[in-house]
């Protein structure tokens, strides 16, 4: 008898688990950290509320709010992995020869101390990578040279090397760092139940995210969309 | 009833351990090598040390402090040890006292550099509310440390990508640029901080020695700063 309540005690905890991650399926190799810190940035990106968005925001997510983040990501990932991802400092990627739909962690998504923003950001970049129908938004070598607004090289925040030729860039706003940038830059806008560090972080890595834009038109319908 | 329960919770963990036997069997990117007849390579997942969530009840507040800021302080441990960002507690954190500042520049420095989220964080509490001398200090020390090389170790050079450098790149400053951000917020919002002498010189000399931080994207946006605000 004990053997058969031990069983409904872990079909009980089995149960409880999967509905926690209903929507979102975890192999069972993903640690429970990793599972814990995904679900609960998803969590706050399905509470956010706005009170306006941006017509690029509103062409690529629809509204400014949690439903519509969720639809976002739900209707392009549908399960997840743990994986190297090439390695080095990837914190997340999409791998669509292998599977559109899967996304891969590592274990620098909750090693690597970014902001909850941040891991928000690099997560609903690689979603965007899902999408088969538009070749995936596949990035853009920066283009030689790649200048800023003022003529200078545009280059790496941290080391001062050239992006220029890198394969880091996107030509259009709807791509992966395009449409990141939007979701950012509206949330540090528009939300109106955000605290005051999350839209700060908002907009501190989207402006670095423009930076990724490498069509100056481009950028500049980016920043005339987020001046509405 | 009792063996046809029996039974039953039989298949279910039967269903469960080929779902989990299926899901082993599949390959990951990573173990895919083509050059190598697809040989599966060896993967390692550990557990993640420090990832431990336990409740608020067991965090102790400096003595020093009020019952208000107490429970203030208890919710600074909280989002740093859960990493919750988001939390709404960040709004109420704010006219705080000097000693909840003193203790705030105390745990920014027994966190750990790496730990740039959580010491950006201890920044930003600070940043957003300057009042005094030992503020300014507090800050210009941030912008005397030694930058962070990687967020996988402060001491040595990562192995950055071009594609996720961004991220990455913008998360080693993330404390230098949190004080900056601040600092221009309240001059925008609040430019008569200016007038007092003693705030006017804290400022200008934290702006100085955040232009001597070798990182250029500080060394910029400090330099930005003190040319707008005519420093």
């Amino acid at each position: 008898m004990n053997t058969v309540k031990q069983l409904i005690a872990i079909l009980f905890v089995s149960v409880a688990a999967t509905s926690a991650f209903a929507a979102l399926k975890f192999d069972s190799d993903v640690p429970k950290s990793i599972q814990t810190q995904m679900v609960e940035d998803l969590a706050f990106m399905n509470q956010v509320t706005g009170s306006a968005q941006t017509p690029f925001h509103k062409e690529i997510f629809t509204s400014l709010d949690g439903k519509a983040y969720q639809t976002f990501f739900e209707s392009r990932i549908f399960s997840v992995g743990v994986d190297a991802c090439g390695g080095g400092a990837a914190v997340a990627c999409v791998q669509p020869f292998f599977d559109p739909n899967k996304m891969w962690l590592t274990e620098n998504f909750i090693n690597f101390s970014h902001p909850q923003v941040a891991r928000v950001m690099v997560v609903y970049h690689e979603a965007r990578h899902s999408e088969t129908k538009n070749g995936n938004w596949m990035h853009a070598n920066c283009p030689r040279p790649f200048l800023d607004v003022n003529g200078k090289d545009m280059v790496s925040i941290w080391t001062g090397a050239k992006l220029e030729g890198q394969p880091a860039c996107d030509a259009k706003y709807q791509g992966s760092y395009g449409s990141s940038t939007i979701m950012l830059k509206n949330i540090s806008k528009y939300c109106s139940n955000c605290n005051d560090k999350v839209k700060m972080d908002a907009d501190i890595y989207a402006m670095d995210q423009l930076n990724r834009i490498s069509k100056p038109a481009v950028k500049q319908s980016m920043l005339a969309d987020f001046a509405n | 009833m009792g063996a046809l329960l029996v039974a039953g919770l039989f298949f279910v963990v039967r269903y469960f351990d080929s779902e989990a036997s299926n899901e082993q069997r599949a390959l990951k990117p990573s173990q895919v090598d083509f050059t190598k007849s697809n040989q599966v390579q060896e993967t390692s997942v550990s557990p993640i040390a420090g990832s431990n969530f336990e409740g608020d009840d067991i965090i102790e507040a400096p003595g020093a402090l009020n019952q208000r800021e107490q429970k203030l302080w208890i919710a600074v441990e909280s989002i740093l040890r859960t990493k919750n960002d988001s939390d709404p507690r960040v709004n109420d954190l704010k006219e705080l006292s000097a000693d909840f500042h003193k203790a705030l520049f105390e745990k920014y420095n027994k966190l750990k550099m790496e730990d740039r989220n959580g010491r950006g964080f201890i920044v930003f509490l600070v940043a957003k509310n300057l009042k005094s001398s030992e503020d300014l200090d507090f800050l210009q020390k941030v912008y005397q440390e030694a930058p962070c090389l990687s967020l996988e170790n402060c001491a040595v050079s990562g192995n950055d990508d071009s594609h996720s450098a961004g991220v990455n790149q913008t998360t080693t400053i993330y404390p230098q640029l949190v004080g900056l951000y601040q600092i221009e917020k309240q001059l925008a919002a609040n430019p008569e901080l200016l007038n007092d002498p003693t705030m006017r010189a804290g400022i200008l000399a934290t702006l100085k020695q955040a232009e001597a931080f070798p990182v250029p994207a500080i060394h910029n946006f400090a330099e930005k700063i003190r040319q707008k605000f005519k420093l």
